[in-house]
C-alpha cells in the first residue's frame, strides 16, 4: 500500500470535488447566512477527512474515532438543518454567537480576578478579538446566551427526523465512547486484564499500541460521500465522481498494480 | 434492575469465593470422591457438636471466624480423631501458612508442616483461579458439594414435591443433562447465600464476618500484577 500516493490523490480529489459542488450551488440572496452555515459545514467535513488522510499514524482506534465522531455529528447536524434551512441555520448561528458571548463574559470575570498585569492584558486581547468577531455578525448586546443545546432536539431525535438514525446508533454513539473517554473505550484501548488470580482479574492501565486500521479512512470517505450525497439530492448538483466511486476506482487500479508486483 | 425494591447486587467472586477456597484446594489435589468425602464429613462432624445454638453454615469457612475459642476447641477435639483429618490438613497447610486470620487455623495446632512461601502462593493462586470461572468443572463440584452439605446437615430442606437432581452426575457424567441440572441447582442455591454475611441482620439472626474482605485485602498484596502480553 503506497500511502503517500493515496494521500495525495485522495486530497486532490476531495479539494476538486468540494469546489465543484460549491460552485454549482445557487445561493439565494435572501438566505445568505443559511448558505454560509451549510458551506462551512461542507468545508469542515472535507477538511476533517483530508486531515485524517494526512495522518496515517492516527488510523487506529485511539485517534481516528475522534475525527469520525466529529464527522458523524456534522452529518446529522447538516442533514437536520437542510430540512428547514433558513430557520435551523439561524438557530445554529445564534447558539454559536451566544457561546462566544458567554466566553467573553467569563474572560471579563477572569480579568477582574487576575492580579498579573500581563495576563490581564492577554485576556483583554482575547475579549477584543472575540467581541469583534461577534459584532461582525450581530451586535453583541443583541446576542442571546443559550445555555442548552443549539437545537431544540437531541442528536437521536435529530437523526430520526433527518432519516439517519442508523448512523446515530451505529457510528455516532460508538465513536462518542472514544471522544468522551467512556468506559467501553477506555477499558479496551487503555487497559488490560491482570492475570493474577489473587487480584481477581482486575483491569489495569496499559499503553496499548493500537493496530493500524485503514478501515477508519474508508469510513471517513463514507461520511464525505454521504455529505456530498446530501448536496446532490438537496440542490440537484452533479458530481462526476462521488467519493465512493473514487475510492473503488483508486483501489482497483492500485490493487492491479500490486498484482503486477510493481508497488 | 436496581429499581426493584430489595434487590441488591452480589458477586460470587467478591463475596463468596474466599469462603470456598478450602474446597477447591481439596478438589485440585485429591481424587474427587475422596475430596467430597472429606468435605462432607468434616462439615457434618463440625456442625454436630452444636446442639442448641447452631452456627452459621460452616462450609463457608468465613463462619468459623465467628466461633468462640471454646467452640473451635470442641470442633478440633472431634475432628482430629477422624481418618480424614491429616489429609484435610495436608491439603490446606499452604492456605494456613500464607493467610493471616485463616478461619481454619485452629485445626493446625499440632500439625507440623514445611511449606515454601512462593509455592504456597502459587497453590493458593490455583485454588482461587479455578473458582474464578464459576462454571469450571472444579468450581461446579465445589458448589454442588457445598449445597450437598447443607442437605446433609439438615440446613436445606426440600419439599417432597421437588425432584432433586442427581448430584453424583456432576462427578460421573459431567457432560450429561442431569449434571447440568445439578450444577444449575447448586449455583442457584448458592446465589441465595452470596453476600449474606456482609452485615449483621438481627431479624434473620445473621452475624457478619470480615473474612472475605480480609482475604482479598491480603491476597492482593501477596504478589504483583501479571499479564500475558
Amino acid at each position: 500500500m503506497n500511502i503517500e500516493k493515496f494521500i495525495t490523490e485522495y486530497e486532490n480529489y476531495l479539494i476538486d470535488s468540494f469546489h465543484d459542488i460549491w460552485q454549482q450551488i445557487e445561493i439565494e440572496p435572501d438566505k445568505l447566512g443559511a448558505y454560509s452555515v451549510i458551506g462551512g459545514l461542507l468545508s469542515r467535513q472535507v477538511t476533517l477527512s483530508i486531515e485524517l488522510a494526512r495522518s496515517p499514524n492516527n488510523w487506529n482506534g485511539h485517534s481516528a474515532p475522534l475525527f469520525l465522531r466529529a464527522m458523524t455529528d456534522l452529518y446529522i447536524t447538516l442533514s437536520w438543518i437542510l430540512l428547514d434551512l433558513e430557520e435551523r441555520a439561524k438557530l445554529y448561528v445564534a447558539h454559536g454567537l451566544g457561546e462566544e458571548k458567554l466566553l467573553i463574559e467569563l474572560y471579563k470575570l477572569g480579568i477582574e480576578e487576575e492580579t498579573d498585569e500581563q495576563s490581564k492584558k492577554q485576556m483583554q486581547q482575547i475579549v477584543d478579538i472575540k467581541s469583534s468577531w461577534i459584532n461582525s455578525q450581530k451586535m453583541e448586546w443583541a446576542v442571546e446566551v443559550n445555555l442548552g443545546n443549539w437545537s431544540p432536539l437531541d442528536y437521536r431525535k435529530m437523526s430520526q427526523e433527518a432519516d439517519c438514525e442508523g448512523l446515530y446508533k451505529f457510528a455516532y454513539k460508538p465513536f462518542s465512547q472514544n471522544s468522551h473517554n467512556m468506559w467501553p473505550h477506555v477499558s479496551v484501548y487503555n487497559s488490560k486484564r491482570c492475570t493474577n488470580p489473587l487480584h481477581r482479574n482486575h483491569i489495569i492501565p496499559e499503553l496499548i499500541e493500537a493496530p493500524f486500521e485503514p478501515d477508519f479512512m474508508y469510513r471517513s470517505c463514507k461520511y464525505v460521500n454521504k455529505t456530498f450525497s446530501l448536496f446532490v439530492s438537496t440542490f440537484n448538483v452533479k458530481l462526476s465522481k462521488m467519493p465512493f466511486d473514487w475510492w473503488d476506482e483508486y483501489w482497483q487500479e492500485n490493487i492491479e498494480t500490486d498484482d503486477k508486483g510493481e508497488l | 434492575m436496581k429499581q426493584i425494591a430489595n434487590l441488591q447486587e452480589t458477586s460470587f467472586i467478591d463475596e463468596l469465593l474466599p469462603s470456598l477456597i478450602w474446597m477447591s484446594a481439596l478438589y485440585l489435589r485429591c481424587d474427587g470422591r475422596l475430596a467430597t468425602k472429606i468435605i462432607v464429613e468434616f462439615i457434618k462432624d463440625a456442625e454436630a457438636i452444636f446442639i442448641e445454638e447452631r452456627p452459621q453454615p460452616l462450609h463457608e469457612i468465613g463462619n468459623f471466624t465467628l466461633l468462640s475459642k471454646e467452640q473451635k476447641r470442641a470442633v478440633y477435639d472431634v475432628v482430629k480423631k477422624k481418618d480424614y483429618f491429616e489429609t484435610l490438613l495436608d491439603n490446606l497447610e499452604h492456605q494456613h501458612h500464607i493467610l493471616k486470620g485463616y478461619p481454619l487455623n485452629f485445626l493446625f495446632e499440632d500439625h507440623i508442616y514445611a511449606v515454601d512461601k512462593t509455592e504456597a502462593i502459587d497453590m493458593l493462586s490455583e485454588d482461587v483461579k479455578i473458582l474464578l470461572d464459576r462454571h469450571s468443572s472444579i468450581a461446579t463440584k465445589v458448589q454442588v458439594t457445598a449445597v450437598y452439605t447443607t442437605l446433609e446437615t439438615g440446613r436445606l430442606k426440600i419439599s417432597n414435591s421437588i425432584e432433586l437432581p442427581d448430584f453424583n452426575a456432576v462427578f460421573t457424567k459431567p457432560e450429561s443433562d442431569e449434571a447440568n441440572r445439578a450444577a444449575a441447582f447448586a449455583r442457584a442455591n448458592m446465589n441465595g447465600s452470596i453476600g449474606m454475611f456482609r452485615q449483621d441482620n438481627d431479624e434473620l439472626n445473621i452475624k457478619a464476618h470480615s473474612w472475605v474482605k480480609d482475604f482479598w485485602a491480603q491476597t492482593f498484596k501477596l504478589s504483583g500484577c501479571t499479564s500475558e502480553y
